[in-house]
């Protein structure tokens, strides 16, 4: 309790310079004393409620009945700039009332009417009511409550006002604070709320668009998946790392193999294949991994029910960034079907020649008996005949073996059986055969070689007949026709030059192409040119020609001779 | 010709016209012929007569020709009879060095080349 006393105490101290006592003060009071006394007393008191007002943080102002204001309180004084209350009320109302103005809660204006001490004038009671003053001079405002009482006089009239202003801008301002904040907070949750929603949207958008993405891949999956049934193709994919293979379903299909029968490893891929296919599959793919090469395969595989196919794989390495290979992927396919098709084809062209060439022999064979028996009968008119048809026989050999020959060039089957020969006397032997058949045009022959071609005579022979009967049909009668054969350091060339007609630029690009014929005249397929380009290539040569129009033309071939004349 | 040795030939053909016209060919040089028109025929012919050549077809009914000049490239007992083996395949000169036959010569042929080559064997 001692600290409560010390505290008043304190008080007492600073409302009471003078050092009065309040119970002195009051005592002096109850018991009346003299004039003099009271006097002096309640100036005191006077004095000492002053200092009690003055420390009242609440602003205190009393009005007079015309509303002139005849006191104020230090706190009313400070707060409007004044250094004490006299000085404030020195100041004339007029300007009093015109540097002050007044807001309510809702900011709207108050009119002087409505304050509070306007309405107490009236000897009303007003409620204690909230408003926003603002002072122009000092360009300041404060949230108060102004609570205002009349004050009677003995005859109950309005004999002035006091009003008690509290500031409570600190209140307000927290007031206001947490009303921003409540509204910011409002107002975030909005925004919030309306970016989720919007992220809502965008998600959902964007799982349609996924949805349609996946629906778009599954049906290129599917058509991917149809386009390999319907082609009988399968593709794959083999990590070389973990030697794990993974198959599309239609290489299931091929395979005729469950996705869970299958180990997906090379061993196991290999087991598929007869044992006489293996070496050859596992050579490809190690030179394709070796050489960093893509591989082209045909293999037959052995499929659980049984059944053989061929297969015709091709693949193709993947490295690391360090050129390791990690990976190999390609393609299978069943070309059983096509490879039945093309040996029923190659089983056609056999039997086909065969028909061809069994009557011509039998017509050819009696033909030239019977030429005999007419030589010895001496009858010139047959004989004349006869060796017509001979002639006829011959062409008609010749179109068959052409026919032949195409077909084979076609489906990749042209055999070459290959053999060491001077190609310059191949040269003059053809030559010397054609000069006892032709009548008509001189054919010339120089050079020579040192060193052999490794080539199929026959076949070289037969572009060398091409070139010589092409010069006989194309060149005018009795003209020269000029055979040349020389080598340089690699290889070995035969020309024929005839002083035909010549060949147009345009008509020389395409005159090797299969069926091409440059003169509409003349008779044969077309195929003979085209045969020779097969053949050369065949043999690793060139062929071509020089020709300008009008000044004749010369077809050339080379081929390549080996090293030291063998 | 100047030597008139009568030779045996075996001719195993089976279309009749160039038959026909082999057999005239073979014995307009004076040679004796045997004419087998089954692949199947050709060895048991053998073994009741020896020929001095064969003319051999490819494409025979009963047994390919191919596989008779196997067989008889393989018994002791025939295997020094020389055969020219004859065809309209272009595979021919594949299929004679194969059945390891001693020639071949192609249909259509010239007689004369025909000739030529009978005469190189006997």
């Amino acid at each position: 309790m001692r600290g409560q006393d010390n505290k008043l105490q304190t008080e007492v101290e600073i409302y009471s310079p003078k050092q009065l006592s309040v119970s002195a003060l009051l005592g002096t009071l109850v018991a009346g004393g003299n004039t003099d006394t009271i006097t002096s007393n309640v100036e005191a008191i006077t004095h000492l409620f002053r200092n009690m007002v003055d420390a009242f943080e609440e602003g205190i102002i009393v009005i007079d009945k015309w509303g002139r204001p005849i006191y104020v309180n230090r706190s009313v004084a400070d707060n409007c700039g004044f250094t004490s209350p006299n000085a404030m009320l020195k100041v004339p109302l007029t300007e009093m009332l015109l540097r002050f103005s007044f807001k309510d809660e809702n900011l709207r204006p108050i009119s002087r009417f409505k304050l509070p001490e306007t309405q107490a004038l009236r000897g009303k009671l007003p409620p204690a009511t909230t408003m926003l003053c603002y002072d122009k001079r000092l360009n300041r405002s404060w949230w108060a409550t102004a609570k205002a009482e009349p004050i009677l006089n003995a005859t109950g009239k309005v004999d002035g006002v006091i009003t008690i202003y509290r500031d409570i801008t600190a209140v307000k301002e927290a007031e206001m604070a947490l009303t921003r904040l409540n509204t910011e907070l409002e107002t975030r949750v909005r925004e919030r709320t309306e970016e989720l929603r919007r992220a809502n949207e965008s998600l959902e958008t964007e799982i349609r668009e996924r949805e349609k993405i996946e629906q778009a891949l599954r049906t290129s999956q599917a058509q991917l998946t149809d386009a390999q049934k319907i082609a009988r193709i399968g593709s794959w994919e083999w990590d070389v790392v973990t030697d794990q293979i993974a198959w599309s379903d239609e290489l299931y299909e091929i395979y005729g193999v469950k996705r869970t029968d299958f180990g997906a490893t090379f061993d196991e891929l290999l087991s598929y294949l007869p044992p006489e296919d293996r070496k050859h599959m596992q050579q490809t793919v190690q030179q394709a991994i070796d050489k960093k090469e893509a591989y082209t395969i045909e293999h037959r595989i052995i499929r659980p029910d049984g059944l053989t196919r061929t297969i015709l794989g091709k693949g193709s390495v993947s490295t690391d960034s360090k050129g390791t290979v990690i990976r190999l992927s390609g393609i299978a396919q069943d070309i059983t079907d096509r490879k039945e098709l093309e040996n029923r084809k190659d089983e056609f062209i056999s039997v086909a020649s065969h028909e061809l060439k069994t009557p011509l022999a039998g017509l050819k064979a009696f033909t030239q008996i019977l030429e005999k028996e007419i030589q010895m009968s001496g009858n010139a008119v047959a004989e004349r005949y006869i060796q017509k048809m001979n002639g006829q026989i011959s062409r008609l050999t010749g179109l068959v073996n052409e026919l032949l020959d195409i077909s084979k060039i076609e489906s990749g089957k042209l055999s070459l059986s290959m053999k060491y020969f001077d190609l310059c006397h191949l040269a003059q032997e053809t030559i010397d055969d054609i000069k006892h058949a032709t009548t008509t045009h001189t054919i010339t022959y120089e050079g020579s070689v040192t060193k052999n071609v490794h080539a199929d005579p026959d076949r070289i022979e037969q572009v060398l007949i091409n070139f010589l009967t092409n010069a006989i049909k194309y060149s005018p009668e009795g003209s020269l026709i000029e055979v040349r054969c020389s080598q340089n350091d690699t290889h070995a060339t035969i020309s024929v030059r005839d002083h035909g007609s010549g060949i147009a630029p345009d008509h020389q690009e395409k005159i090797f192409d299969r069926f091409y014929r440059a003169t509409t005249d003349g008779s044969g397929l077309g195929l003979g040119l085209s045969i020779s380009h097969a053949i050369i290539e065949a043999h690793s040569g060139t062929i071509g020609l020089k020709s300008e129009a009008g000044k004749g033309s010369t077809f050339y071939f080379s081929l390549p001779h080996i090293k030291d004349g063998a | 010709m100047a030597e008139q040795v009568i030779k045996h030939i075996f001719l195993a053909e089976d279309d009749p016209d160039i038959m026909e016209v082999i057999k005239i060919i073979l014995e307009m040089q004076g040679h004796q012929t045997t004419l087998i028109s089954r692949g199947d025929e050709v060895l048991p012919t053998i073994k009741k007569m020896k020929p001095d050549l064969i003319l051999m077809d490819v494409w025979m009914p009963g047994m390919d020709g191919r596989e008779v000049v196997k067989i008889l490239k393989q018994q002791e007992s025939t295997k020094e009879i020389p055969i020219i083996m004859l065809s309209a395949l272009s595979e021919l000169e594949a299929i004679a060095k194969e059945a390891d036959a001693n020639d071949f010569v192609h249909k259509p042929f010239d007689v004369d080349f025909l000739v030529e080559k009978v005469n190189k064997y006997i």
